[in-house]
């Protein structure tokens, strides 16, 4: 049961878990324990502060998205367990990058910038700071425009989503 | 009370009358809490390790939850192959470790271990317990677990200041383990294709044993008039001497489990993980075959086999409600008119003299035969390492085993394992339990030897073991000691050693192969 065919693609879940320390480690050590490719990870606390969210975004196909899932409702610690959708929830990730400028491109780098709705967050002598956040797509895009202007640094904070709608989770 | 007291306190609730274990200075509060309580059976090992295994065994041998302290640091690391052992095999148990003061904590402290961080992938859950006032919720939680759907290993870990510190003790009764209903849409999917096969084979494992389900279980194949092969965890599930068992299924399966997996047209896993060496009969001798796998852990269903129809729940609800739909069959393979092929005189005698024995067995050439050879028709007495494969579990398995049943307890080993836990037959010397050792020393690694001639032309690197009086060293112990080289002299003391009910350690010369 590899994993390699045409069916790979990323997906998202959003995984209730207690607010305890070491859950982290626990979520983080079953994925590499079992050899499962985590793209990102964030964690934070909900409304209820005894709950914190995960939202963690991988690579892989049905069967092991099924596996995953699986594993996860063993935990102790995790409360649910929930499939985002890209069509029927909000998938937002922020990025931070610092692109090379030069007293000829700076005008123009801030110009693609307000297009793209980035804040320009760092003024340097020879670089910008510029903070950016939206769905994979647009950041996409985004950062192949930068690219050629120079990218000296990226730092992001990986994919955070909530359904749109309805509760994705009974916490 | 303080931290101690309430810790016993909890056992109690739960209904726990033994604890494996070994002293150390983190838990000598403990000790002595049980010590002034009077009331909880303490039983020592040698070895930590052993006092898991010993736990391990109580617990597979009884059906209870399995109980093992030890001290932090080493008395904790020396857990470890022990509590993976369990977890492998499902078994419920709880480790309980003392580590350092609170404020010692993360201070790399003398004996400071991160127990919880070592264990946390062998274990269902684990707990580090960081006030006394969360310590009896924890317990009673770890015991829920342990005990609660597919079972498993918990760990509890509890800094000392803990056992001192006081606060309200609030009595509460035990709280009933989950078990999760057979999925409905799993049930029609499984009653159609049981309807649709004509030659139906069942795979028993040790979750029937665990949901203590073997009732159910038999009906089940004697309605369907299927053949039944046993993992080494499922055998007990189903009488071995029933006409429908073919033998165990794995890397040396028999002509009859062969021509049943050869012939079927539906595979049958009840309560198995579908292990790779399982999976490897599968493809071998069914690749045809439609897979019907009914599990309580959904995440095993599809996770090394692709199934036609799987039933997720507790095996018993499951297996009734199957059975409630299943008309009378007639079998579509006969059993073979041949004698059984070649079973070495040990297991022959053993299955002869000791039937109402607990059989445990160490991990090697002597486990594989034990498990074709011996013939079990009881659940929760025949105790094997199965997933891990630790050699040194068989003996303490047995002094577990010994004192949670009253039962005669026979361990088959190999010289090679005996090596690995040769001190506990001191334990069960200073329990005086009816144990008896049964080694079959070949003075090499009989395994490793099979392996290095099939699959390294049969150059043996490192097989051989040290030539040991083990009769000679059973005596130093104060076990009795036999050696025998044939079946009558292995008769004789083997009957010797029932009718003594002490210790004793029987050393068969054998060959190479069993």
């Amino acid at each position: 049961m590899t994993a390699e065919n045409e069916s790979m693609r990323n997906y998202i879940l959003s995984v209730m878990v207690n607010n305890h320390f070491g859950v982290l480690t626990r979520i983080s050590g079953l994925f590499a324990r079992r050899g499962y490719n985590i793209k990102s990870l964030t964690v934070g606390e909900t409304q209820d502060e005894r709950i914190s969210r995960m939202t963690i975004e991988f690579y892989g196909d049905e069967h092991t998205n099924e596996q995953i899932q699986n594993q996860l409702r063993k935990v102790v610690d995790v409360v649910s367990v929930t499939e985002l959708r890209r069509d029927s929830s909000v998938c937002r990730e922020l990025y931070l990058l610092k692109v090379r400028a030069t007293d000829k491109t700076r005008a123009a780098l801030v110009q693609i910038a307000d297009i793209f709705r980035a804040k320009t967050v760092d003024v340097a002598s020879d670089s910008l700071i510029f903070e950016i956040a939206g769905d994979e797509e647009k950041l996409k895009a985004f950062y192949s425009n930068m690219k050629k202007y120079g990218v000296l640094e990226v730092a992001r904070t990986g994919v955070t989503a909530m359904a749109r709608g309805r509760l994705d989770n009974d916490i | 009370m303080n931290g101690a007291e309430i810790l016993v306190s909890c056992l109690k609730e739960q209904g726990v009358d033994t604890v494996f274990g070994y002293p150390g200075g983190s838990v000598l509060a403990v000790y002595d809490a049980l010590g002034r309580d009077g009331s909880v059976r303490l039983v020592t090992s040698c070895h930590e390790q052993f006092a898991c295994h010993a736990a391990d065994g109580y617990a597979r041998a009884t059906g209870r939850v399995g109980v093992v302290l030890a001290t932090s640091g080493p008395g904790a690391t020396n857990l470890v192959t022990g509590i993976a052992n369990a977890y492998m095999d499902s078994t419920p148990l709880i480790a309980i470790t003392g580590n350092v003061s609170l404020e010692q904590l993360g201070r790399d402290s003398f004996q400071e271990i991160d127990i919880a961080g070592v264990t946390m992938p062998i274990t269902k859950h684990n707990y580090i317990v960081k006030s006394v006032g969360e310590l009896a919720h924890t317990v009673r939680e770890a015991f829920y677990y342990a005990a609660s759907g597919r079972r498993g290993p918990i760990l509890i870990d509890i800094p000392k200041n803990i056992f001192d510190e006081s606060c309200d003790y609030v009595p509460a009764s035990r709280r009933a383990p989950f078990k999760p209903a057979p999925n409905a849409s799993g049930l029609r999917d499984a009653a159609a294709v049981l309807a649709a096969a004509k030659r139906p084979f069942l795979c028993g494992g040790g979750g029937i044993i665990s949901a203590g389900a073997a009732k159910e279980f038999r009906v089940f194949a004697e309605r369907l008039q299927a053949p039944v092969g046993l993992t080494a965890m499922g055998i007990g599930a189903f009488p071995r001497d029933h006409v429908l068992c073919t033998g165990v299924v794995g890397m040396h399966p028999s002509a009859y489990t062969c021509d049943a997996m050869r012939g079927c047209d539906l595979f049958v896993g009840v309560g198995t993980r579908f292990s790779e060496r399982l999976m490897a009969n599968v493809n071998g001798y069914s690749p045809e075959a439609k897979i019907l796998h009914i599990d309580i852990d959904a995440s095993e269903i599809g996770k090394n086999a692709a199934v036609s129809a799987a039933v997720c729940g507790d095996l018993k609800a499951a297996l009734r409600a199957l059975n409630r739909g299943l008309a009378q069959r007639s079998p579509w393979l006969a059993p073979p008119g041949t004698p059984q092929p070649h079973v070495s005189f040990v297991f022959r005698v053993l299955s002869e003299l000791c039937g109402d024995a607990v059989f445990t067995t160490e991990v090697g050439l002597h486990q594989l035969a034990a498990c074709e050879g011996l013939r079990i028709n009881h659940p929760r007495r025949f105790l094997t390492s199965g997933g891990l494969g630790a050699m040194g579990f068989g003996l303490g398995a047995a002094i577990g085993a010994c004192i949670g049943t009253g039962r005669l307890a026979v361990n088959i080993s190999g010289d090679g394992s005996l090596n690995m836990n040769l001190q506990e037959i001191a334990t069960a010397v200073r329990y005086r339990l009816p144990l008896i050792e049964v080694v079959c020393d070949n003075r090499q690694l009989g395994m490793i030897t099979a392996w290095q001639d099939s699959r390294f032309d049969g150059r043996h690197m490192e097989n051989a073991t040290p030539e040991i009086d083990y009769e000679a060293v059973a005596r130093a112990m104060g076990a009795d000691g036999y050696t025998v080289r044939d079946e009558t002299e292995f008769r004789a003391a083997l009957r010797t050693a029932k009718r003594i009910k002490r210790p004793a350690v029987i050393r068969v010369l054998t060959e190479v192969s069993l």
